[in-house]
């Protein structure tokens, strides 16, 4: 059945599912994005008109094709309007330094704000709010659906159970009793953004059958992709950096959506461009925190941060150092060289960054 | 007379307990002096400009002997590997330039508050998946607070000798996540470049690992 196997896989990635509220929905978006709590923050738009009081989401910015959960609190959703709305107020200069490279690193032919925009919406077109439990809300589509490259899965998919399991064993390395340690102080942890889109896929792909979300206010969405794009958000962001300038969130909360928004790319082994366990010595060592992907959802949105910073003309040093600081941490998180996993029997590999094939998988 | 028995009787014990008291006094006041002179606002006469900077450049490097800067945040929750403090913290602000010259209050007040805002990379390990998925907050905050040092010194290049010692210590110091260090490296290697050095001038640059260098090439 169906709901038995999302229940295993539920399960056997618990210390994953706690991070978030939802907890099927949570694994499978842990899933999906390789693992990784996609724990990002954002905000919202709609395609609704403005005006009005009823609670739902109501566009104030720029128009924008994503459409959002009756249960999406308006000040969170709005806030992505502000968002996209910054990239036409801050766009970024055709001489940019970084251009050539991010263009080719996100196969754009201009970094223009509507080019931006349109990026963004091709990976992203739903948007539930943190209270939204995937496994309430999903069902199997009656019949056979044929998926591309039925035979192949990211390693971090497959991986998932042996590695958790690896690193939450009883008897195991400092870092594992660290993972179990922070299963705990997950708990605490708000929601600031995840990708559900990829693990809905992977799953309903692994299951051979076309999975649907019925989604709140907008109603059944076939997950035929991860470019079908359902992305859970939360309080995280609004609660937690309060003490950065309004151009420093707004620069992160577009560097988070674009992280997001990559998650919906990738195919066969590449799919959804999971994240994976960063290795021994790392700051984050034993936590799915990494990317091997040279081009993965870390690189994306470090560089979609940087070209706004470097393009930002009311930023004062104490915004750009902090800029500089996340985009540093984002740096540190692409593996290069030989590393070693935290695991009960460590395992080291070659991490030279490699470029995944971005191309989706499936059609929207 | 009973009073005076009594008077005489306590004479003795009286006079031991003044000098007893006298000299608690004079400890006291002993520690008294050298808390103030050892106390991190200093007195307002040592302000003055001919005093506290230093004109000349910054080449000195790192002695070998100096302890590394604070090892910081104490956020709930957050184990940091800070030992000795008060220590520390004194000798971060009795920070002299080559010529001996310590560096203004106001910088030394400065440099404690960035120094208290970076988190240990003990502390950074023990955050979750879902709080380290994105740069962690204290991260974040050191770099803001990094960035108030960028521009106490960009308002006032007298500082920059300061400035740079400051950030050559935060670079090397290994309790520093990597993310810290090379943004230190990255401000050491501007302000010598403004000062009219260069990365030679920092003597124990390749001290530094090579990946927190690489990584700070990125900015």
């Amino acid at each position: 059945m169906v709901a038995s196997r999302l229940f295993e896989y539920t399960t056997q990635t618990r210390i994953l599912l706690q991070a978030c509220r939802s907890t099927l929905g949570m694994a499978i978006a842990v899933g999906l994005t390789g693992l990784a709590l996609g724990c990002s923050h954002s905000g919202g738009g709609s395609n609704s008109p403005e005006g009005g009081d009823d609670g739902r989401v109501h566009n104030t910015g720029v128009p924008n094709r994503l459409q959002f959960a009756s249960s999406v609190d308006r000040r969170q959703g709005e806030q992505i309007d502000t968002v996209l709305t910054y990239l036409y107020q801050s766009p970024i200069p055709a001489d940019w330094r970084g251009l050539d490279q991010m263009l080719s690193l996100m196969g754009l032919a201009d970094a223009s704000p509507k080019s931006l925009q349109d990026w963004f919406e091709d990976r992203v077109a739903y948007v539930v709010d943190e209270n939204f439990d995937v496994e309430q809300h999903i069902k199997r589509v009656p019949g056979t659906f044929n998926y591309p490259n039925p035979d192949e899965f990211p390693p971090e998919w497959t991986d998932a159970q042996p590695m958790i399991s690896a690193t939450i064993s009883a008897d195991v390395s400092a870092a594992g009793e660290r993972a179990v340690a922070s299963t705990a102080a997950t708990s605490k942890a708000q929601v600031v953004m995840v990708n559900l889109s990829g693990g809905v896929y992977l799953y309903g792909k692994e299951l051979g059958s076309l999975m649907e979300v019925d989604i709140d206010g907008i109603g059944p969405v076939r997950v035929t992709s991860p470019r079908v794009g359902i992305l859970k958000i939360g309080p995280g962001m609004f609660s937690l950096y309060q003490g950065s300038s309004a151009e420093t969130n707004k620069i992160f909360q577009a560097s988070t959506l674009f992280h997001e928004a990559r998650h919906s790319d990738g195919n066969g082994t590449s799919t959804s461009f999971a994240h994976v366990i960063c290795p021994v010595g790392h700051t984050y060592q034993g936590l799915l925190a990494c990317d091997r992907a040279a081009n993965g959802a870390y690189t994306v949105g470090a560089t979609v941060q940087r070209a706004l910073m470097e393009s930002c003309t009311n930023c004062d040093e104490s915004s750009i150092s902090e800029l500089q600081a996340m985009y540093l941490d984002a740096s540190t998180r692409v593996l290069s060289g030989e590393v070693t996993l935290p695991y009960k029997k460590p395992v080291t590999y070659d991490a030279e960054p490699i470029d995944y094939d971005a191309s989706p998988e499936g059609q929207r | 007379m009973p009073g005076a028995q009594h008077s005489s009787q306590s004479a003795g014990p009286s006079g031991r307990r003044k000098w007893f008291v006298i000299g608690v006094a004079i400890l006291c006041a002993a520690i008294a002096y050298s808390w103030y002179q050892t106390r991190p606002d200093q007195p307002p006469q040592i302000l003055s400009p001919a005093a506290n900077v230093a004109p000349s450049p910054a080449s000195a490097p790192l002695s070998t002997t100096q302890s590394a800067p604070l090892v910081p945040n104490e956020s709930p929750g957050v184990a940091t590997s800070r030992s000795n403090k008060a220590e520390e913290k004194a000798q971060d602000q009795a920070e002299p330039t080559e010529n001996g010259e310590p560096p203004p209050p106001e910088f030394v007040r400065l440099a404690e508050e960035v120094t208290v805002s970076i988190p240990s990379l003990a502390a950074l390990r023990t955050l979750s998946a879902a709080e380290v998925h994105h740069t962690p907050e204290a991260l974040r905050t050191a770099g803001r607070e990094l960035g108030r040092m960028v521009k106490a010194l960009n308002d006032n290049p007298k500082l920059y000798p300061y400035g740079i010692r400051y950030y050559e210590r935060c670079a090397l110091n290994e309790t520093y996540p990597d993310t810290v260090r090379a943004l230190c490296f990255a401000d050491a290697r501007n302000f010598l470049q403004k000062a009219g050095q260069s990365l030679a001038d920092f003597a124990q640059a390749e001290q530094v690992p090579l990946r927190v260098r690489k990584l700070a090439e990125l900015i």
